[in-house]
């Protein structure tokens, strides 16, 4: 399950970046201004993905090794991201649909 | 001053004074991660295993080595290439003679994983002295080395806890790094700072932790006293219990393959990577196969034999339990170690010390670049702001030329060369010091973007012909590694060359981009 809390770490990390507002005017330029309540489920569903893959490593690590895991997988998302809306942020919207696709795909397949 | 003012200025000085030492601290540290991969490229005469042999071959192997060189041992180990430890190796112990004053000592030979014989290899201390450096540092007494190691790390702690404090818009900013604008320095500290925050708060508190016995001695003096109530008390706690002591009278053991398929089957197909017997021989013999922790922190979970009868033994059974405390301080040591972690989290461990020296590093420059900009505005002295650009650079580059120093010492210095290890580690610091000399010689001569540009593209070439001066040297050029799946060799290589071209990036970039103080500072009237 490697694989899925990775992906839920990068989803989480994906919304949470488009629910602050100059993130999300360079990732999305045309896009609409969202009202507050759809910026906080924005953050809600963003830090559920966190709290989902940190039950998914507890379940599959144990609650040790897990947290370990979850501290790199955070980790190394964020940097994704950090990387991605500096050099890149049009690319935000993609990584958030393959992260989708990511995370539906590894759970199916239980990796 | 309000609080969260103090606190800014509380991060500052708590970061800059050590710093460096602390940068010092990340990036040796985080070498220690990859030891034995290091040590494995600084001994190139170790030749790769050509066939598939089995580990039950492998402990048949050492054991017939074993008896020849190690007939007194109280103990021996052997390391099997399995896993991670790219070693086949044997190690055995031999006790203190109080007749002849002999000490108990450990042996250690490598073996060629293809034929058993002993493998010849240089002196050197490999990843280890690296690893060493970072809290034991060089050339000084070691009480004086954890006191300041010690000293840094809780520095560290307050300026980790305090820029979590004075962040303002840690999670709107969480993602921040605007390239083109005067924030950048302050956006790549704070990124650096905040996005492996869990593991800087883990490293410099379990660091900390793990030198309190010696930094923080008056805490348990007064409660067990000085001298051999102190000694005592470290025994029982520090010490690995015997619970089973030889007892002179000879048996024969178990043969120890048949104990290691019958602890493969136990294991569920994890993998056993060392064999450990004590007081081989003896009636009390006890066998361990070491099998590699699937799940928790642990690196092991053996699984220990009584050697005669070869039934299960629990060490634990006898010995006294551990109390909560020395749990979490257990605890503690193994995450900061961090020996349990498979390849992709120890490369994840790697690259959060590597940004928490990019922490270290970017606060100095950033200091350095506020100070300027104050000095600009204000046209006030600037030999405070002279000295730290100097240090900044000797540290920030002069580090990693001297590690590459250190490379290239390994193969160039002659093999049998008496202290060669020292020579290697002397290398080091002598490079070490010529980084740190060069702005302080040149500074008159130059400005301080020519001085970062000299010492990038000295950084660029002496890694990136560290894969040359390997090919040049031994029979594990990176070719020939990549070809045979090598990829301990194959991997110090490419790394080389992603530093390389790092460094290459960085010199590009900063010819471009660092301001220089010498026009800035002779535009606002203010001498260097």
């Amino acid at each position: 399950m490697m694989i899925s809390s990775f992906s839920l770490c990068l989803l989480g990390l994906c919304l949470l970046s488009l629910a602050t507002k100059r993130n999300r005017k360079n990732a999305l330029p045309n896009f609409k201004k969202l009202t507050t309540l759809q910026t906080r489920i924005l953050k809600c569903v963003g830090f559920s993905c966190l709290i989902t893959s940190a039950l998914v490593l507890a379940e599959a690590k144990g609650l040790s090794l897990g947290l370990v895991y979850l501290g790199a997988w955070v980790t190394l998302a964020a940097l994704t991201q950090a990387l991605l809306l500096s050099y890149q942020p049009r690319g935000v919207p993609s990584l958030l649909v393959a992260s989708l696709a990511a995370v539906i795909i590894s759970v199916a397949l239980r990796i | 001053m309000s609080f969260r003012h103090s606190m800014t200025w509380l991060h500052t000085w708590s970061g800059l004074v050590l710093g460096w030492l602390l940068y010092f601290m990340f990036v040796t540290g985080s070498t220690g991660y990859f030891d034995e991969e290091i040590l494995r490229w600084m001994q190139p005469e170790i030749p790769l295993q050509e066939s598939s042999i089995s580990a039950s071959e492998f402990i048949e192997t050492a054991e017939r080595r074993l008896d020849q060189v190690a007939t007194n041992a109280t103990e021996t180990y052997i390391e099997l290439p399995l896993g991670r430890s790219p070693f086949f190796s044997i190690w055995w112990h031999e006790a203190a003679t109080p007749e002849t004053g002999a000490r108990g000592l450990w042996h250690n030979e490598k073996l060629n994983p293809n034929t058993g014989e002993p493998v010849i290899t240089r002196e050197t201390e490999g990843g280890e002295f690296l690893y060493r450096l970072h809290y034991a540092l060089h050339y000084i007494p070691g009480w004086l080395a954890y006191a300041l190691t010690s000293l840094a790390a809780m520095f560290t702690l307050v300026a980790i806890i305090s820029g979590v404090i004075i962040h303002r818009r840690i999670f709107k900013d969480f993602f921040s790094f605007r390239r083109h604008k005067q924030r950048s320095w302050l956006d790549l500290h704070n990124l650096f700072g905040v996005l492996p925050l869990p593991f800087h708060l883990m490293i410099t508190y379990s660091g900390l932790m793990l030198l309190m016995f010696s930094t923080m001695l008056p805490v348990p003096a007064s409660s067990y006293g000085v001298g051999e109530g102190l000694r005592a008390i470290y025994d029982e706690v520090f010490t690995e219990h015997d619970s089973r002591s030889a007892t002179g009278i000879s048996a024969n053991s178990m043969s120890t393959v048949s104990l290691y398929n019958d602890a493969l089957k136990r294991s569920d197909g994890g993998l056993i990577n060392y064999v450990a017997i004590k007081h081989p021989g003896d009636k009390n013999a006890v066998i361990e196969m070491g099998v590699l922790a699937n799940e928790g922190i642990e690196q092991h979970k053996p699984i220990h034999y009584d050697g005669v009868s070869g039934e299960l033994y629990d060490p634990e059974e006898d010995a006294s339990k551990h109390s909560s405390a020395k749990s979490f301080y257990d605890t503690m040591e193994i995450l900061h170690e961090g020996l349990f972690a498979r390849p992709l989290l120890r490369w994840l461990y790697f690259l959060s010390g590597l940004m928490g020296a990019g922490m270290m590093a970017t606060g100095s420059l950033l200091w350095a670049v506020n100070r300027r900009k104050k000095h600009t505005m204000s046209g006030g002295g600037v030999r405070g702001l002279a000295l730290v650009d100097r240090l900044n650079l000797g540290t920030i580059v002069g580090l990693p030329i001297a590690i590459a120093a250190y490379f290239w010492a390994n193969r160039l210095l002659p093999v049998d060369l008496a202290s060669r290890a020292h020579w290697e580690m002397n290398s080091l610091f002598i490079v070490w010091g010529i980084a740190l000399l060069h702005p302080f010689l040149r500074w008159k001569k130059t400005s301080l973007k020519s001085l970062w540009c000299e010492q990038l593209m000295f950084a660029t070439m002496v890694y990136a012909f560290i894969p040359v001066l390997n090919a040049a040297t031994s029979e594990h050029h990176l070719g020939k590694a990549l070809l045979q799946g090598d990829w301990v060799m194959a991997g110090f290589d490419l790394f080389m060359l992603v530093l390389a071209m790092c460094f290459a990036i960085a010199f590009n970039k900063l010819r471009r981009r660092i301001p220089n103080p010498s026009v800035e500072n002779s535009a606002a009237g203010v001498k260097v």
